[in-house]
Parts: C-alpha cells; sequence; structure tokens
C-alpha cells in the first residue's frame, strides 16, 4: 500500500495563560483545562546555585525544607501528605530550589497549607541533616564509577569553571562543611515573595484558585538580586579522565552558548534539532544506524537563566573513540560548509512542528513549556519566535549559525574511560 | 474510567479504540504477544534485538523514521519479559501514517545482513551502558537466575551475555519474525482525538488483508518453591553494598497480586512508608530502599532493594528488613495506613489518565494479559483490600525461609576521580 497523504501542522500556540502577581511579589501561573480532578503545582525560588553562599547549599536546603517545623515533625508531615495521596518532589535545577505538587483536587485544602509550613519555617533538624549529607556522599561515591556522570562534569566544570555555580562539582568536603546555620541564612534570604513564581496546572476550581494564591502570599515580602558570577573557563580543551574498568568510553563535548533569549537561539535549536536532537538527526543516523559505534548519541542547547551551553554526548565502545570523534567532526564540519538539503530541512521543520504540538497539548505540558521559559526569565512570546523562525528559517542561516557556533576547536572535549 | 471499544478482525488482529477529544493528537500502540520468555535459552537478548531489528524499513516504507517524522510523530519502543510495544504519538489529523507504518512492518519487513550487523552493534553497546559499565547493572542478571530455575525468566530481556546478541543469524531474524509478528499475535490500540468509527475503517484498511500466522503455544512452567533461605553473593567495583531480597508471588491476573501490591506500597510508597521511614530515617541503616512487584504475566516476585550505610553490614540490613516483614505477618496494618497507600494508588490512576500515550499502552497491556475490563476494575479490586487480607498475603508470600537474596558486595578498590577542592 502506498504512503497516505500529510497534513502538514500550519501553527502551533501557547495557549494564555491566567497570570497573577500577588501581594508579595510572588506570580502565579495558572493552566486551567476541563480534565480529570488533579492538580500539578509546581513551586520555585530563585534560591539555587547562584544566590549561595557556600557550595551544595541550594541543594541542601532543597531537600530538607520538608523536614519539619518546630510544630510539626519531617515525618508527621509526610505521614499527611501521603495520607491524602499526595506527592511532593523536590525540584531540582542548577537555578531554583522549590517543589511539585501532585494531588488530587479534592485533598488541596489539607495538603497545601501543611506544604506552606514547611517551606516557611523548616527547622532543618540536625539528624536529618546528617543523614541528608551521608546519603548524598553515597551518592557522589557510586557517581565516581559512572563515566556518564563523570563526563557531565568535567565539561561544565571546563567550561564554567571550578567556582562558577554551574561549574562546580559537589565533593564530600564540600558537603561536610555544610552546618544548619547556612541552610537558615540561605532559606531567610531567598525564601521571599518577589523570588517565586508558581505554575498550576490541572483542573482548577476557583476554590482551588483562591487556596493557592492565598498561601503563595503567606510568603515574606522581599527578594534578593543574583550575584555576579564570572566565567572562568578552564584552559584545557581536551580532558581525558581513566576509568581503567569501564568497557566504554564517554564522549562529551561542549561549548559556551548563552541565555534563551540569545538572538541565535531559535536558530540553534532548529541546527541542534539536525545535528543530534532528534532519531533521525546526523550523529544519530551517522554513528548508529550507519555505524553502530554507540547506542545514544545527541547533541542538545542546554539553557539555564543565568546562561547556557551546546553539548555533545556518547558512550562508545573501547578503542573505537578515534573514529566516532572524528565522525562527530565531520558532522560539524559538514554543517558549515554544506548547505542542508531542502529535504532534510522540511523533514526536521515537520518534525518539529509536530513536538511543539506536543509541548502545548493539555494543561501539564502547557505548563511545563511556560515554566521552562518564565524560569529562565524569558517573555512567553518567545515560544512563537521559535515555532516561526523553525517555519521560515533558511538553508543559508543554518550554515552560518553552523560557522559561527560549531567550530570544533571551539569544544571543549573530555573523554572518561578505560586506558587506550 | 476507560471507554473503549474492542474489536477482533477475521485475521485475528485485536483492535481497542480509545476517544479522547481534550487534545490534537492521537496515539497508537501496537503490542506484539512476544517478550524474552519466548527466547531459546541459548539466544538470549532476542526479543529486545528483535524490537531494533523493526526499525529497519518495509517494503513500502524503505525508512520507517522519515515518514513519521514528516507527519510530526515520535515513536519508541519496549521489550519485557512478556511483551514488545511500538508506539507512536503524532497529530491525529496524520493517524493514517502511523497506521501505515505499523501496518506496512507488520506485514512486510526488511530484513537483512547489514541492518542485522549494525543493530549488533549498537544493541551489545546498549548491554554495556545499561548493565556491563553501569554500577549493579547486572544484578538483575544475578536475581533472575537466583529467582527462577525453569521459567525463561531466568534471564533478563537484554540477555544473558553480548555474546548471543552477536551470535544471532539471518536465519534467527526470520524465523521469529514468521512466529511472532503477525496480525494474530498482535494488538492495536488507538487512543487520541478520534472517533471508533473511523479508526475502524481505517485499521480495516491497512490491517484488514494482512494474513494471520498460528498463535504461538503458551508454555507453563513451574517453579519448585524453596524451602530454605537462598543466598547468593557478588563481589564487584562498587561504591557500596547492596542488598536485593526476593519472594515468589503469584500471576498478574491473580485475586493476590492486588493485595500484594499494596503491601509494598506500605513497605517503601513514599516518604511515611514503613522501611523508608524506620530503616533509613529512623535506625539509619539505609541510604535507598524501595518494594514493589514485578507484575510480569506468570508469576512474579517481590523485590525488596536497599543499600547499606557504608558502617552497616548487608547482614544487619538484612535482619532489620526480616523484622519488618515479621510485623506485617504478626499483625495487622492499621486502616489508616491502608487507607493512605490506596489514596495514593487512586492518585497516580488519575494522573495517568491524562497522558493518552499511557492510556494506549496501558489498554494495549491489559488486553494482553487477557482481561482488558481490568484496567476499570482493578479500582474496586485494590478498594475491597482489607487489612486482614495484607496480613493474610504476609503470611503466605513473605515467609523468612523462602527468601532468595543477592548480597552485592563493594571490592572496596573503587577509583576515585580526583575532584578539585571547591572554592568557596
Amino acid at each position: 500500500m502506498q504512503a497516505p497523504p500529510i497534513h502538514p501542522i500550519d501553527h502551533v500556540d501557547l495557549p494564555t495563560p491566567d497570570r497573577h502577581e500577588l501581594s508579595n511579589g510572588a506570580q502565579l501561573y495558572v493552566i486551567h483545562a476541563d480534565v480529570q480532578p488533579v492538580i500539578k503545582l509546581e513551586v520555585l525560588f530563585e534560591a539555587g546555585r547562584w544566590q549561595e553562599h557556600r557550595v551544595s547549599v541550594a541543594q541542601a536546603t532543597n531537600v530538607l525544607w520538608r523536614e519539619g517545623t518546630e510544630q510539626i515533625t519531617g515525618a508527621a508531615a509526610a505521614e499527611r501528605i501521603d495520607f491524602y495521596g499526595a506527592t511532593l518532589q523536590g525540584h531540582n535545577s542548577l537555578d531554583h530550589t522549590g517543589f511539585t505538587l501532585y494531588v488530587l483536587e479534592k485533598f488541596l485544602p489539607q495538603v497545601l497549607p501543611l506544604v506552606f509550613d514547611l517551606v516557611l519555617a523548616p527547622s532543618f533538624p540536625k539528624k536529618e541533616m546528617d543523614t541528608f549529607i551521608e546519603r548524598a556522599i553515597a551518592q557522589l561515591r557510586i557517581n565516581a564509577d559512572k563515566p556518564d556522570v563523570q563526563g557531565y562534569r568535567l565539561l561544565t566544570e571546563a567550561i564554567f569553571g571550578r567556582s562558577h555555580p554551574y561549574g562546580y562539582n559537589s565533593t564530600e568536603a564540600g558537603l561536610r562543611n555544610l552546618t544548619r546555620v547556612d541552610l537558615q541564612r540561605h532559606h531567610a534570604l531567598h525564601f521571599l515573595g518577589e523570588n517565586t513564581m508558581a505554575f498550576a496546572a490541572g483542573n482548577i476550581s476557583a476554590d482551588s484558585r483562591t487556596l493557592i494564591i492565598e498561601q503563595l502570599e503567606r510568603l515574606p515580602k522581599g527578594g534578593t538580586r543574583p550575584q555576579d558570577r564570572n566565567l572562568a573557563p578552564l584552559k584545557e580543551k581536551k580532558i581525558q579522565h581513566t576509568l581503567p574498568h569501564s568497557l566504554q568510553s564517554a564522549i562529551r563535548l561542549g561549548r559556551n552558548f548563552g541565555r534563551r533569549e540569545h538572538p541565535d537561539f531559535a536558530g540553534m535549536f532548529v541546527l541542534n534539532t539536525i545535528l543530534g536532537g532528534y532519531f533521525g538527526s546526523r550523529l544519530m543516523t551517522e554513528l548508529r544506524e550507519e555505524r553502530g559505534l554507540t547506542y545514544n548519541i545527541y547533541s542538545s542547547v542546554d539553557t539555564m537563566r543565568y546562561g547556557g551551553y551546546i553539548y555533545l554526548s556518547a558512550e562508545v565502545a573501547k578503542g573505537q573513540e578515534e573514529e566516532a570523534i572524528k565522525a562527530i567532526y565531520d558532522e560539524l564540519e559538514r554543517l558549515q560548509n554544506e548547505l542542508i538539503e531542502e529535504d532534510e530541512l522540511e523533514m526536521v521543520r515537520a518534525y518539529l512542528m509536530g513536538s511543539f504540538l506536543a509541548m502545548v497539548d493539555g494543561p501539564f505540558n502547557t505548563a511545563e513549556t511556560i515554566r521552562t521559559l518564565v524560569s529562565e526569565n524569558t517573555a512567553l512570546p518567545h515560544f512563537e519566535r521559535l515555532v516561526e523562525t523553525t517555519r521560515t528559517i533558511t538553508a543559508v542561516e543554518l550554515r552560518s549559525l553552523a560557522q559561527k557556533w560549531l567550530s570544533p576547536e571551539d569544544f571543549t572535549m573530555v573523554v572518561v574511560g578505560p586506558e587506550a | 474510567m476507560i471507554q473503549y471499544q474492542r474489536y477482533v478482525l477475521p485475521n485475528g488482529l485485536r483492535l481497542i479504540v480509545h476517544e479522547d477529544h481534550s487534545t490534537p493528537m492521537a496515539a497508537v500502540s501496537v503490542q506484539y504477544d512476544v517478550g524474552s520468555r519466548n527466547e531459546s535459552p541459548d539466544r538470549t537478548g532476542f526479543a529486545h534485538l528483535f524490537e531494533h531489528l523493526m526499525f529497519s524499513g518495509s517494503k513500502n516504507a524503505p525508512n520507517y523514521d522519515e515518514p513519521l517524522q514528516m507527519a510530526g510523530g515520535e515513536n519508541n519502543a519496549f521489550t519485557n519479559n512478556d511483551l514488545t510495544n511500538f508506539y507512536v504519538s503524532l497529530p491525529a489529523k496524520n493517524l493514517d501514517t502511523a497506521l501505515w507504518l505499523e501496518a506496512d512492518r507488520m506485514a512486510d519487513l526488511n530484513i537483512n545482513e547489514e541492518s542485522l550487523s549494525v543493530q549488533q552493534k549498537v544493541v551489545v553497546e546498549e548491554f554495556k551502558e545499561t548493565c556491563l559499565n553501569e554500577p549493579y547493572g547486572d544484578a538483575w542478571h544475578h536475581l533472575s537466575a537466583l529467582a527462577y530455575k525453569e521459567h525463561p525468566y531466568r534471564w533478563p530481556t537484554i540477555g544473558l551475555t553480548p555474546e548471543h546478541i552477536s551470535e544471532a543469524s539471518l536465519e534467527d531474524v526470520r524465523s521469529f519474525y514468521e512466529r511472532f509478528y503477525h496480525a494474530g499475535n498482535a494488538i492495536v490500540v488507538v487512543a487520541g482525538d478520534v472517533t471508533t468509527e473511523e479508526v475502524y475503517r481505517k485499521v480495516l484498511k491497512y490491517f484488514g488483508h494482512l494474513p494471520s500466522g498460528k498463535t504461538p503455544e503458551r508454555i507453563a512452567y513451574a517453579e519448585a518453591p524453596t524451602s530454605k533461605a537462598q543466598h547468593e553473593l557478588v563481589e564487584a567495583r562498587v561504591a557500596l553494598d547492596s542488598l536485593y531480597m526476593t519472594f515468589a508471588m503469584p500471576h498478574r491476573t491473580h485475586p493476590d497480586f492486588f493485595v500484594i501490591d499494596l503491601l509494598t506500597d506500605v513497605l517503601a510508597e513514599g516518604p511515611s512508608s514503613r522501611l523508608y521511614r524506620r530503616l533509613l530515617k529512623e535506625q539509619e541503616l539505609a541510604t535507598t530502599i524501595d518494594a514493589y512487584v514485578t507484575g510480569t504475566h506468570d508469576a512474579g516476585l517481590v523485590v525488596i532493594e536497599a543499600k547499606p550505610r557504608e558502617d552497616v553490614s548487608l547482614e544487619t540490613l538484612e535482619e532489620a528488613i526480616l523484622l519488618q516483614l515479621e510485623e506485617l505477618r504478626n499483625e495487622l496494618v492499621p486502616g489508616l495506613e491502608l487507607e493512605k497507600v490506596k489514596n495514593k494508588l487512586d492518585s497516580s490512576m488519575a494522573f495517568s489518565e491524562l497522558s493518552i500515550v499511557n492510556k494506549a499502552i496501558n489498554l494495549a497491556f491489559y488486553e494482553g494479559i487477557g482481561d482488558i475490563e481490568l484496567i476499570n476494575t482493578e479500582e474496586t479490586i485494590y478498594a475491597k483490600v482489607s487489612t486482614e487480607d495484607l496480613q493474610r498475603v504476609a503470611q503466605q508470600y513473605l515467609k523468612p525461609e523462602q527468601r532468595k537474596c543477592l548480597h552485592y558486595k563493594s571490592l572496596g578498590e573503587v577509583e576515585r576521580l580526583p575532584l578539585p577542592t571547591a572554592s568557596e
């Protein structure tokens, strides 16, 4: 049977959320739909690594604010949240601390005030702090053996610098140095109204909305200015780390880029998709589907609130590192030297339009898209620009972006694996 | 409550349609009743390797991905002990493209030496990446072999060794395709912004003429119950010790399955669960802890996994877990605690119904275990579980003498990365 006709997707719109500016400076975005009676509430505090006065304090605060107040123990709070079938997860990113709460709408009144009791007045019990440090160190030790984790650590350190919020790596010593006073200070300085952004998605009644606003407004007024942080990239462009017993090498390449609002971002988003951003990408096709060098290879443009980088990642068999690296460089150079054929460009446009549609499909996906933009301090119309660039960017424009951003010599390369 | 319509085409293909007009997308899930349980012991990992080969293109679609990407679609697949599932999500107006691609590779897959040899290499790298080169990545190789002696569940889906994968021949591939990949052994689920009538018409058009092969025979395996606790010791280059404890339990549709599922939630679902609260937080014996059921079509396993703190032995941690199980046998779980795990389950069910891909995969799963209506009746079954039921299954299935344990021990000579000293 012959292929059925394909109906192109001409436009994708980001649904406009209800935006509330609260009396204490907090922002709330509400994405309502008539779906199952569930709510996903994500609350972020600008209290991440950028705001730290001491390394690892954001990570520790993020875990330990849930461990109780002077009035209620962490165990009792967990018991109550669990009892109502809710799930409270810590938010884990470099820029923010905070939480995601999944709850049946009918139980929101039982759960949300309690969550805010925890947020507002954590007691950071000493015992919980010790347990956290032990667990975090155990995880560091397990990760010491993982080529993928070590590759990421070494690369981000090289791109941003050893003391930079996006570059430093947690250490046992750094974790052991933390005190309760550090956590109290981090919490007091940064868990404030103006540092707060919240995203409520699901089937949200008027009562639920009022409750969410009321609880967010319990946060104290005030906000903090981010400190200035200097990029201090390492000089080395080739970093090799040996894990003698490893069967594969983790290859990581990266270079500094910029924020999502960088004028080249939208074009680089399309270019990255072609390079290594989807299954049909050039890296996947050449290194996996043609040569069987790797199970998974991808590239991405990772942006954060204050910066970003271009990242390439693959695990390859021992002895095939050089072939793989050469093949990756060949693909970078091909994008710099040759124009992308119209067929390929059309396919990437079509694929991306489908993925944009999925990004705004239903309240949860929509909320996630909005959260990504807002948390990176990017205005919502950025989404339209991304769609528009995807539809209209030319092969010539993509080639000049490749010439600007994808020169192999600008990348830092990390290889973690067995001895050659 | 998930509304659906079920059809069986004359060639044996089962079709499930679920309408959800809150989305502009459609999800298509094609599940074949074949998993690693259908492999021969000297060619393990084959069902999963074959999943990769299903992307080699077919007669009218020499490249599977290109038309799907042109249609704005995404796809993926997974294989486990019992089944292989391929799923697509795309704008509903391009549903035809997904159905056409799936039908074409069900009918006429491109099978050739070249794609086989590339995918063998890819899967061997996957084997290394996920099992051999990953701390504890081979734990399930040891655990499966310890828990099962007769059943093909005794090897993991990725396969026993990379050699089994690299030794597969083109002939093996052809006969596997013929035996398992045909209309009579497949379930098609379409969910999303579609109408049932339209889907039925289209599926008939694309799949209706495909031949039906023979439905493969289901072999029953009997595992002899163990009457004495068994332990296996593995020493490996990992940073920390790890403990795995298993107990045999009934198959997915057995009435006790649901009770045991709730019992493992009492043990380890959420931060107020017993093992987490008591062993990790209060007694500070473990750094991670989890308990779950495998949920296989045939008799499955209760699994408890935990990593002791560095100054705690595997034996001490094992004793502490056994004490918790003893309490479940001797004392009733308080009603409120049972209500808690039921609330949690209600909540996770409601959340999972927000994704049409989830719904499509779940519908295929329940159809595959032979009781699609279970997707809706399950809720009532869980709701009826009593605290006495929990005690009864704890007494019946969690006997200490029937445990099988894997002690995964650190050799202690882990390479440590010389980390930079963080400046402050």
